[in-house]
């Protein structure tokens, strides 16, 4: 039982993780009809920039601040240099190529500045664990699926409430019905990297002090958080936030309950089973063919 | 006067295909001018062209005194141009009032000002249907519903030109009969429209003046009245069709 009760929990966290990459591959998605897959590395980017700033002695909240800074304009300079030039046809699929390329070149210049090993990142939240029920968690492990759940709550609200919301979902439904009433496209895309990419250097300095940071640590997080944003259905943003937590926890239920060694190889499979069975993701709405 | 809109020797092209050769066209200012002719004419690629929704390959776009050709549609509407699209083109997956709020995104201040509150409950008053379903998803409105809220939303940039986009398609005669009298109205209070339609009898019942689009180009412009007893005119566009 109490094992049982410890994957549940570790299994919100990392799956908090998750959600959190997938709400960015689901915001960038909208805007752009291109998926960003140097995201993995915005990651790696929050958490390793944060430790070098504390390595340099400033304090903690504006080494994450100055972190998110650095993820927001990298991914503003990746949409304008990687994907807007290459994503000008639907069917266009270069961005494929140079996103990816993108994060290759960030992860070795990481690796070169940083070092190939990991590190931790210090948080009160991995002191030491609290007992629930026999099963011990950490409180960062707690946090994580919390500000995912938020995360998307407020997502909604801004979507509904304010013109810049209502713009995305505007430019995400028909780009052409955006530009009538006014809505300048290009703004909205770059405003929708800046915000991915702010989430996933806050998912990445989140994560950071359970799983180590590394100059590498963005490959694994950044596929995975694809594959939930597509089995949840990249249209939809809790269904991406749903799908990371299940995804979190079925990995560590794996992972308990089998080996480790086979987490990958059951996640994935799962992942090609629910996409025979949805193929627009399990909450995802059928893309229109847009005029 | 220099007219509100004019258009001189324009062409759109898509790849070889020239979908608009030298067109050339005027609206003053408060008129109501209407473009028929056949699918495939060329009508909706020019209203494309001019509200920049579609690059123009050539020619002159001119609103209120300020070249417009090749500007894109998010800054043409900030000068004054509103389009209702062919196909509606509404915000399916947003509420009625959220289609309406942006609507009015290319004003100053955007939403939630009290000008825009204002300019909502016009439209409501306009069509009563659209306050009962403000809250509803825009995509569960009836066709004719949707049209009235594509109206409303290209109303919402407060335009001083209205395009519309071959508003009749798909909609029931019954439909068209409540909303061929608002545009008049919104015509009459000063609000100049340029209306492209497969419905020819409608579109020279209500429109000043008429322009023939044949095969890209414009074959004959005039009064209405005066193309709706043209032979050529009725024996292509008049002879042979239903009246809504």
């Amino acid at each position: 039982m109490s094992a049982a009760l410890q994957y549940f929990l570790a299994g919100l966290g990392i799956g908090g993780i998750y959600a959190l990459v997938a709400i960015g591959f689901h915001i960038m998605w909208s805007s752009a009809k291109a998926v960003n897959f140097a995201h993995g590395d915005t990651l790696m980017l929050g958490a390793v920039l944060t430790i070098v700033f504390l390595d340099h002695g400033i304090a903690m909240p504006l080494a994450i601040l100055l972190s998110i800074g650095v993820a927001i304009v990298f991914g503003v300079v990746l949409e304008r240099v990687a994907i807007r030039p290459f994503a000008d046809h639907a069917a266009s699929i270069g961005w494929m190529l140079t996103t990816i390329a993108i994060g290759i070149m960030l992860e070795s210049y990481a690796t070169i500045e940083f070092g190939a090993f990991a590190r931790p990142l210090p948080s009160p939240g991995v002191d030491k664990p609290i007992i629930i029920f026999g099963a011990g968690v950490f409180i960062q492990e707690l946090l994580i699926p919390f500000v995912a759940v938020l995360i998307v709550v407020l997502l909604g609200i801004f979507q509904r409430r304010t013109q810049l919301g209502r713009a995305m979902r505007a430019v995400a439904f028909n780009r052409v019905a955006a530009g009538i009433v006014g809505i300048n496209v290009l703004h909205v895309s770059m405003f929708s990297f800046a915000l991915a990419s702010a989430l996933g250097g806050l998912a990445g300095i989140l994560v950071a002090p359970v799983i180590q940071a590394s100059a590498t640590m963005g490959l694994l997080l950044g596929i995975k958080g694809f594959a939930v944003a597509i089995i949840g259905g990249i249209t939809s943003a809790p269904g991406v936030v749903i799908a990371g937590l299940l995804y979190g926890i079925i990995e560590k239920f794996v992972d308990g309950y089998i080996s480790t060694a086979a987490r990958e190889a059951v996640g994935f499979s799962l992942v090609i089973v629910v996409l025979m069975l949805f193929p627009q993701g399990l909450f995802g709405r059928r893309e229109l063919v847009k005029v | 006067m220099a007219a509100l809109l004019e258009v001189k020797n324009l062409s759109v092209t898509y790849g070889h295909v020239e979908a608009v050769r030298d067109v050339s066209l005027q609206v003053e200012a408060g008129e109501y001018v209407s473009i028929i002719g056949n699918n495939g004419a060329g009508k909706s690629s020019t209203l494309k062209a001019i509200a920049g929704v579609v690059k123009p390959a050539g020619g002159e776009i001119v609103l209120d005194g300020k070249p417009i050709a090749g500007k894109p549609s998010y800054d043409v509407v900030r000068l004054g141009l509103s389009m209702v699209p062919e196909g509606r083109l509404i915000f399916a997956d947003q509420t009625v009032e959220d289609n309406l709020y942006l609507g009015a995104y290319a004003r100053r201040g955007g939403g939630r000002s009290r000008e825009v509150s204002e300019d909502l409950e016009r439209m409501f008053a306009l069509f009563p249907i659209l306050k009962d379903r403000r809250q509803q998803l825009a995509g569960s409105l009836s066709g004719g519903e949707q049209q009235m809220l594509a109206l409303s939303r290209g109303l919402l940039s407060r335009p001083r030109l209205l395009m519309i986009d071959e508003m009749s398609l798909g909609l029931a005669p019954r439909v068209l009969e409540t909303l061929f009298p608002v545009i008049e109205m919104l015509n009459r209070e000063g609000l100049a429209i340029l209306l492209v339609e497969q419905l020819a009898t409608v579109a020279l019942r209500y429109a000043h003046r008429s322009y023939v689009m044949e095969d890209s180009r414009i074959l004959l412009s005039g009064p209405s009245r005066e193309l709706a007893s043209d032979e050529r005119v009725v024996e292509a566009y008049l002879g042979r069709r239903k009246a809504s």
